[in-house]
């Protein structure tokens, strides 16, 4: 009885210390699950709409209906996979980070005696609470909000009949994926952590070895760059596996960003009778896709100095200044974030000359300058945001504990 | 010239108050070593990490070089730490990712009047192993880079914090030879905390601290050299 006590003040404490990365694994399930069944579940209903209204009214044929629910039939697909894929890949980038944060803990108590299955279900509990809560949240609010929100804006002109949706299917099937997929992911970063003997987790992690990067080889070069760059560039192709995940979820997110802008703008500009249509649906795939762009650049920002605290603390009590310490964690990302949107803009313009010319109206010359530059302008924004919101706490980092012992 | 004066420094932990200083005070001159020794929990740390301008005190006054250090805010703690103040650690706080030489010129970059990064690790005996990073060295070679570091920044105070806890007896031996040299050779003040006692003998100047106070304060006027002292 008193060791299930312990235990469960053990696991209490370890959720209030993991609760930011807790937060952050609900936000990014609940916005992408709530676009997914939202706009899943959307044309179904305007189909149902159009198909009860015509069989009503004989002789009437729905065009610009039929058009539009063939349009969101459309984007239906790729804009919910887009916002999985990312919702998968940062979780995961959130997930190594959370298991590494208690590793000296875990050894610890493998060491004590407690077996390995038990710190196994700690995590299965935080990551199932987080991902269950998240995906329910975005069915709910994607299901009973947002699709009656389009649905009645849509209707309203052409006087569809409120249908009840049918249940959604593809939403609760994603979520289900997504939510495995987290859990699997969780028990398989766990028992590797977990792997080795109790001692080698009770030391700290080994940095990665130590050695040059291919871009030392251009000597000219190397030599003059500042050392705060060689750092960066270092760190940045060294862990690869970080790279490539960071990479990614700016690449995705800012895509979406530059779809969720275009589809807004460009239909706007060539189609004026049905902006009234389309601005409510662009204007929630946008909001959410500037929501997950924020999400993930924070997160991947914290995440990075939660891991380098101890190398933030040194170049503090070296005398850096807080403006040089703030470049030193924030120069990293910004780097991976600008490379990410260079590819991801033109990645997001090809998926839009496939979406439209799947689309019975728009084209993709109606795309102008206007949304390479918002587009871009949205994604520093949300590095400008980042940085706001995690100055604090760089800055309140306490020398005396962070330098102490080995983690 | 350091002057601590009727230090007190007391932790607000939840409701509860520690008391890690109790009205410390003591000088140092430039070039002199000092060894602060006393167990744990006595505030030897404590007492480096206000040195080190990483803390405050609640009351009481630190003047290096005529300057208080004690009334600094954030911003003059940084300065202070930039140019006036240097650490060695217990666990070397070297950059990962940056060689030994980088690593060293990287705390030199920032500072007025440093010295030769590339002299200072041959000092230290790192000719060889400029190119090397952290990982690829041992313990002794990696506090050795620590300390060319602390040496290089030619600050007026080097601070060590049990540099020897993490090394073997005759690498520590090493370690503390090459602080004693610098303190002497560079004329710069040297003060080391440790819990080990028989330090005392290597030193200028001990300083016994128990519960927060200095409890005798010692000047040797004939230190013993690091070759003869053992324990």
């Amino acid at each position: 009885m008193n060791s299930n006590k312990t235990y469960n003040k053990i696991l209490f404490r370890s959720i209030k210390k993991n609760l930011l990365h807790m937060i952050i694994i609900f936000l990014l399930c609940f916005i992408s699950i709530a676009i997914v069944s939202s706009i899943g579940v959307l044309a179904p209903k305007l189909w149902l709409g159009i198909e009860a209204l015509e069989a009503n009214t004989p002789g009437l044929y729905l065009a610009y209906p039929r058009n539009l629910a063939s349009g969101i039939d459309t984007i239906s697909f790729i804009f919910p996979l887009f916002f999985t894929s990312v919702t998968i890949l940062v979780a995961s980038v959130s997930l190594t980070r959370l298991i590494d944060i208690e590793r000296s803990e875990n050894g610890c108590l493998v060491s004590l005696g407690k077996s390995k299955f038990s710190i196994v279900g700690k995590y299965i509990l935080i990551v199932a609470i987080s991902s269950i809560l998240g995906v329910i949240f975005g069915l709910i609010i994607g299901f009973f909000a947002i699709t009656p929100l389009l649905f009645s804006i849509i209707s309203e002109e052409f006087r569809l009949p409120d249908i009840s949706a049918p249940f959604p299917y593809f939403g609760l099937i994603v979520s289900i994926i997504v939510v495995v997929f987290l859990l699997t992911l969780t028990v398989l970063l766990v028992y590797r952590s977990l792997l080795g003997k109790p001692a080698t987790l009770l030391r700290s992690k080994p940095p990665i070895k130590g050695g040059k990067i291919m871009l030392e080889n251009l000597g000219i070069v190397w030599r003059i760059l500042p050392f705060r760059y060689k750092s960066t560039l270092r760190n940045i192709l060294r862990y690869r596996l970080r790279f490539f995940l960071t990479v990614f979820s700016v690449l995705f997110s800012s895509a979406l960003v530059f779809c969720a802008v275009a589809l807004s703008f460009v239909l706007a500009l060539s189609n004026p009778d049905l902006t009234t249509f389309i601005r409510p649906i662009s204007a929630v795939l946008a909001i959410a896709a500037v929501m997950l762009n924020v999400l993930v650049i924070y997160n991947l920002t914290n995440i990075n100095i939660e891991e380098r605290s101890r190398e933030i603390a040194t170049l503090k009590v070296l005398g850096y200044r807080n403006i040089e310490v703030t470049g030193y964690c924030f120069r990293e990302i910004f780097i991976l974030s600008v490379f990410g949107i260079l590819i991801g803009l033109p990645m997001g313009y090809g998926f839009m000359v496939l979406i439209f010319d799947r689309l019975t109206f728009g084209g993709i010359e109606f795309l102008n300058w206007y949304n390479w530059i918002i587009t871009a302008t949205i994604a520093l924004a949300s590095l400008g945001l980042t940085l706001a919101l995690l100055y604090k706490k760089l800055h309140k980092v306490d020398l005396t504990s962070s330098l102490k012992a080995i983690d | 010239m350091i002057k601590i004066k009727n230090i007190t420094k007391i932790y607000n932990v939840g409701n509860q108050e520690i008391s890690a200083l109790n009205d410390i005070s003591f000088e140092a001159n430039a070039g002199e070593f000092v060894v602060v020794v006393g167990p744990s929990g006595s505030g030897k740390t404590t007492l480096l990490n206000l040195l080190g301008g990483m803390d405050v005190p609640t009351s009481g006054d630190i003047f290096v070089d005529d300057k208080n250090i004690a009334k600094y805010n954030a911003r003059q703690l940084t300065e202070y730490r930039r140019y006036d103040a240097s650490f060695v650690f217990q666990f070397y706080n070297l950059m990962p990712n940056l060689t030994a030489l980088e690593n060293v010129e990287l705390a030199v970059e920032i500072c007025k009047v440093p010295l030769d990064p590339k002299e200072v690790l041959e000092e230290v005996g790192l000719k060889d192993r400029l190119n090397s990073f952290p990982t690829q060295l041992s313990g002794g070679e990696q506090q050795r880079v620590s300390i060319a570091r602390s040496i290089a920044k030619n600050s007026t105070l080097i601070l060590c914090d049990e540099p020897t806890g993490a090394l073997d007896y005759e690498t520590g031996k090493k370690i503390l030879k090459l602080l004693y040299n610098a303190s002497k050779q560079h004329n710069k003040t040297v003060i080391l905390v440790t819990h080990n006692s028989a330090l005392k003998d290597m030193a200028d100047k001990v300083v016994f601290m128990k519960n927060g106070q200095a409890e005798s304060i010692i000047t040797n006027k004939t230190p013993k050299p690091i070759e003869k002292v053992n324990w």
